[in-house]
């Protein structure tokens, strides 16, 4: 998705630029939304193993 | 408090205001006192980022919630890592590109003038609302530690956090964010140590658990859909995630936080690092709460965690003998309590079902007795003059650590408070002062002056933004649990404030004219639900909000278009 606003070259060269940490964009999004679903399913069993 | 706590609370709270300001120094241009030269690393962003999140309310409330609630009140920050990935991906560019200093700057450029004053004014109107609730739960504190009536410790904290801010800047802010954010994780482990240490010590840690659970306070994650439910894992994830999009994409107080950044690079990684830390540390903090509440199981509590209204009672003659009755019934509820949760450790440890399941009954029925007892309390403070309804959810946790911690940490537990107070009131004085100035001085009253007059200008909106504060404070009392009420007062404005910004970026072909309208419409859509009483909880008013300014917008966009296809 290019938002409206930012030209395609000028998206592609903040795009190219790396993270600090991580490899690329991509990876670092997939992680912090795989993070967010194994931290969901880690309360959900927390709250089963303890529910009344 | 003791002698040690006034050392450490005292000394930390220097410390970090006095380490802000000397990484402040320099801050005497507008760029710099706004946007800190645009030369903040990620990992400073991140830090403040957080701290900006992280008030008194936090702490108080969050704890508060916990006790009362459960831990389901998590679910509501399942949607902010959602956010975070959509605008590291869409709106930091677009600010970074747009070389702005506020988030409604690029409305201008987007769409026109009126659009962005009507969005400023709306920020400027929700964020001065809550600052009042900011200030008002830190002095809450100090009314409780040193008995002074909260109008006076309103304004001791509005002082404080003005002098601060006005004086330093996004620098200061920023700087003494990272200060805050390691002493409040610091805070935040030893209180909950501390809760558990002080169990009777036949009591271990997993015991405290089995407890909560029984007591329903670790319910963390709940699976059915009901919109009338303020906290489950959909209103969460969909609700949840609208109003971070709003919080982050489109509060000043956050947008300047991340515009402070090095390179598009450097913003994007701090929202991304807030991501991945608010959810754990929000669970943390209300298993805090939890562990207070199973210290309390052992420890009676106060038949009302706000002694000033209690006290009430106790002066009045005429009441006496209800009280005392009142109170007999809480005493017997609270030991029927203690000995049903020792039967429930003793089913557990001897894998008995059938004695747990009548531990459980014994348990609810002597929880009911007690919360009846405080309800009757409740009407007797009512009676003696107080107020309609009691909700002392905010005085829980104080409590805790005013009367059971030992010296020093609860120095160091106030710090936590005060310091994430300083850090949330700062951030928001800081960009209250910044819209003042950039969207509505220069660009409506004074257009063309000179750097050093903005400056000025700056200062001086710092500065009666705090003295507003300080005076909506008087109003948050009896507004019952703040973190509610905060995020409440959020979901009035945001869905608006994010739709004018998803038209922007996602709909080319949407004018001014649509996006004005838009969030009009917006806003009256949340305003007919809340005043119609429509049956949704608060959280999906940001999705309403929102959704009602895209499709006015494109609709207006269609008619426009229509009528100049007629025209031609």
């Amino acid at each position: 998705m290019n938002p409206e606003g930012v030209p395609a070259e000028d998206a592609a060269r903040q795009n190219e630029e790396r993270p600090p940490v991580g490899g690329s964009w991509g990876r670092l999004y997939a992680a912090v939304l795989a993070w967010l679903a194994l931290l969901i399913l880690l309360f959900h069993l927390f709250s089963r193993r303890f529910a009344p | 408090m003791r002698t040690a706590d006034w050392l450490v609370l005292c000394g930390t709270l220097a410390f970090m205001v006095l380490y802000g300001l000397r990484r402040a120094r320099g801050s005497n241009t507008v760029r710099q006192y706004l946007l800190a030269g645009k030369t903040m690393p990620w990992p400073v962003m991140a830090l403040s980022i957080m701290a900006t999140q992280a008030s008194a309310v936090t702490f108080i409330s969050t704890t508060g919630q916990s006790y009362v609630d459960g831990m389901r009140f998590v679910q509501f920050y399942f949607g902010l890592p959602l956010a975070m990935v959509i605008l590291a991906v869409t709106a930091v560019p677009i600010f970074h590109r747009a070389n702005a200093y506020t988030a409604y700057e690029y409305l201008e450029q987007r769409f026109d003038g009126r659009t962005r004053a009507l969005v400023s004014l709306i920020f400027l109107l929700q964020r001065g609302l809550a600052l009042g609730i900011t200030i008002y739960a830190p002095a809450v504190v100090l009314t409780v530690i040193l008995g002074w009536p909260d109008r006076i410790t309103t304004l001791v904290m509005g002082a404080v956090a003005l002098a601060f801010t006005t004086l330093g800047g996004v620098k200061a802010v920023a700087w003494t964010h990272v200060q805050q954010m390691m002493v409040m994780t610091l805070g935040l482990l030893a209180a909950l140590i501390a809760a558990v240490m002080l169990l009777p010590d036949h009591v271990s840690f997993l015991d405290a658990v089995t407890l909560a659970g029984a007591a329903g306070k670790l319910n963390a994650v709940t699976l059915h859909a009901d919109w009338n439910d303020r906290y489950n894992i959909w209103s969460g994830l969909i609700g949840g995630m609208f109003l971070a999009l709003a919080y982050f994409g489109t509060d000043q107080s956050q947008v300047q936080r991340y515009l402070t950044g090095k390179s598009v690079a450097q913003s994007r990684i701090s929202l991304l690092f807030n991501g991945v830390a608010k959810v754990p540390m929000q669970f943390f903090i209300l298993f805090i709460g939890a562990m207070v509440f199973v210290f309390y199981i052992y420890t009676k509590p106060p038949i009302l965690f706000e002694q000033t209204e209690l006290k009430r009672i106790q002066s009045s003659s005429a009441l006496q003998d209800e009280y005392a009755a009142v109170a007999a019934r809480y005493d017997r509820a609270f030991e029927l309590r203690r000995e049903a949760a020792g039967r429930i450790l003793e089913a557990r440890q001897n894998g008995d079902a059938g004695l747990r399941r009548q531990a459980l009954e014994l348990y609810r029925r002597a929880q009911a007795d007690l919360d009846d007892a405080r309800r009757r309390t409740g009407v007797l403070v009512e009676k003696a003059g107080g107020p309609k309804s009691i909700n002392d959810t905010n005085y829980i946790f104080l409590t805790f650590v005013t009367r059971h911690l030992p010296a020093g940490l609860v120095g160091l537990v106030l710090a936590v408070i005060f310091g994430a107070t300083m850090s949330a009131i700062s951030s928001e004085m800081n960009s209250l002062a910044t819209v003042s100035m950039v969207d509505i001085y220069k660009r409506h009253v004074r257009k063309d002056a000179s750097d050093h007059h903005y400056l000025n200008a700056s200062r001086a909106a710092t500065v009666l933004w705090g003295c507003y504060a300080v005076v909506t404070a008087q109003f948050a009392k009896h507004q019952g649990s703040l973190v509610e009420t905060v995020n409440l007062l959020g979901s009035f404005f945001y869905g608006s404030m994010l739709g004018a910004f998803v038209l922007a970026f996602f709909f080319p072909r949407v004018g001014g004219r649509g996006a004005f309208y838009g969030v009009l419409a917006g806003e009256a859509a949340v305003a007919g639900c809340y005043l119609f009483g429509v049956k949704v909880a608060f959280l999906w008013y940001n999705a309403i909000g929102c959704l009602v300014v895209v499709a006015v917008g494109l609709l207006i966009a269609r008619f426009e278009r229509a009528s100049s296809r007629r025209t031609a």
